[in-house]
């Protein structure tokens, strides 16, 4: 009984939250219809072309997946690197630095400029958008080794490899989640703002809103914007899923029994 | 086992002398520390704090390097005992991996550096070890699941795994409660009994230092420097009432007047 009311109270508070956000959206809808769409019509846009979007997601996916691997890679290498040789630290953080404050949205058009309107700018856009976070939270995973721990695996005479991958290697873990959580809404930024830029005649949901904007198909946009955020729900829950099942020790049962 | 007939010492250090770099000054831990430690004895460390008795702790473990004197573990530097893995070390914190379980934290030492153990058999199985420190029934627990006491139970049982021929220990118990803290100090009796293995040991607490030692050295400073080395010859194995008797008393009296030495020292100093 207890536990039925309190599961309740979780998923109650949320739930109307949510249905008063689409109340409050109809409502805007019905006022003014010559910009917002109603909720029904949104949904019937998606139930009427599930192939077109359904499509067109898996293109945003590729481009987040991709990017994102990618970045990881390089990020997490240098990060290594960087945790070793202090003078590659010195050298690259700045630069790391002017990358992360260089606004996404400025150089993309000059990536289609190089590369033309296929896969590659929009790969790069959403690698890079990412690449900071991953670089710093790597990092800082990589150094956040308890030093008396540190301590044992000297007197042990432990290389830097074993180091490295007995107690760097997990030890970053957390830090990695809590990265992902951050960059994979990122990405998916990160992949849309490509689209924008580098649209042409490619697909993927971003240059759907692009494409809908230039013949006012209102419903279109906003079922775009509506995968979208399905996308970003779908891919937080994934990286918490994960987490759950690979960071069981964090969880522990709190102090068991007494001591002696 | 390192060493032969000829180095009967286990730990020999002669006139070593350790400055540390505080805000741009040099200041002084450890100066002209001459210390014997014979195979198989229990020697402990006692003095106000910041005396340089972990500063030593650390000269021996390999973790410190000394700016001047002569460091000898079994005949050889602090270092290369360690490259041999002849050294076991317990910090003040368990310092246990979190990720890994109780049995698996107590595995680690046997799974870095093999190829210095090479050969070389364990006389006990971590598992054995976890069992004679009562840790046998959560072998796979893990180690935020454990009380502090238990925790620091698994990082004695990592220390005994590969049999070091020399335990380096930093206040291990410093964090515990009184009860636990006596509980921890029998059961370190107990599997020292079997092994006799050299042990260095730093503590706050007199009677620990009694209880434990085959001798108690006195240090004063800073800078550090040895006060008195004051042998234990308590007989063996020491029961649990063993602070009760004449002996022990005369023993904690004699070491709490050369701590109160210790102290004045400084003071006269600052």
């Amino acid at each position: 009984m207890t536990s039925h009311r309190s599961h309740l109270g979780a998923w109650l508070p949320p739930v109307v939250a949510f249905a008063v956000l689409a109340g409050l959206w109809q409502l805007l809808a019905q006022h003014n219809a010559d910009f917002i769409p109603s909720v029904p019509a949104t949904v019937a846009e998606l139930s009427d072309n599930p192939a077109l979007f359904w499509s067109n997601t898996l293109v945003t996916v590729r481009e987040v997946a991709v990017g994102l691997a990618a970045s990881f890679v390089v990020a997490f290498s240098l990060a290594v690197l960087m945790c070793h040789v202090r003078t590659i630290e010195r050298a690259l953080m700045p630069v790391a630095v002017v990358v992360n404050v260089t606004p996404v949205v400025s150089y993309a058009p000059v990536f289609v400029l190089l590369f033309g309107f296929g896969s590659t700018p929009r790969y790069l856009v959403t690698a890079i958008v990412v690449f900071f976070p991953l670089l710093v939270n790597s990092l800082a995973g990589l150094r956040s080794v308890d030093p008396e721990v540190l301590d044992v695996m000297r007197t042990l005479d432990a290389s830097r490899w074993e180091v490295l991958w007995r107690l760097r290697l997990p030890g970053s873990l957390p830090f990695l989640f809590a990265a992902g959580r951050v960059c994979l809404p990122l990405a998916v930024v990160g992949a849309v703002v490509a689209e924008f830029v580098a649209s042409g005649s490619s697909s993927g949901l971003g240059s759907m809103i692009f494409a809908a904007l230039e013949t006012n198909q209102k419903t279109v946009i906003y079922a775009a914007i509506v995968v979208l955020v399905a996308l970003g729900l779908v891919l937080t829950a994934l990286v918490a899923l994960l987490e759950r099942r690979l960071l069981t020790w964090r969880r522990g049962g709190g102090p068991a029994r007494p001591a002696a | 086992m390192p060493g032969t007939a000829s180095d009967p010492d286990a730990v020999v250090l002669r006139d070593v002398s350790k400055s540390f770099q505080t805000r741009g000054e040099p200041v002084c831990a450890l100066a002209g520390v001459d210390l014997t430690v014979g195979r198989g004895k229990f020697v402990t460390l006692i003095g106000p704090s910041g005396c340089g008795k972990s500063t030593l702790l650390r000269v021996v473990a390999g973790l410190v390097e000394a700016d001047a004197g002569e460091v000898s573990i079994f005949g050889e530097s602090a270092r290369r005992a360690c490259a041999q893995k002849h050294v076991g070390f317990v910090p003040q914190t368990p310092a246990l991996l979190p990720w890994r379980t109780v049995l698996d934290n107590v595995r680690l030492p046997l799974q870095v550096n093999r190829l210095a153990s090479a050969g070389r058999v364990p006389s006990r199985r971590p598992a054995e070890i976890l069992e004679a420190v009562g840790l046998g029934g959560v072998l796979d627990r893990h180690p935020n699941e454990l009380s502090g006491g238990m925790q620091q139970r698994v990082a004695i049982a990592r220390a005994f795994a590969f049999d070091p021929a020399i335990l380096v220990m930093d206040e291990p118990f410093s964090s515990l409660d009184e009860m636990t803290r006596e509980v921890l100090r029998s059961e370190l009796l107990g599997l020292w009994q079997d092994r006799r293995t050299t042990v260095l040991f730093v503590t706050h607490s007199v009677a620990e230092a009694i209880v434990l030692s085959d001798a108690v050295v006195v240090l004063s400073g800073p800078p550090g420097r040895i006060q008195a080395v004051v042998p234990v010859d308590l007989p063996r194995p020491r029961r649990d009432l063993v602070e009760l008797t004449e002996d022990y008393h005369a023993l904690e009296r004699r070491i709490r007047l050369e701590l109160r030495g210790a102290w004045s020292d400084r003071d006269a100093k600052t």
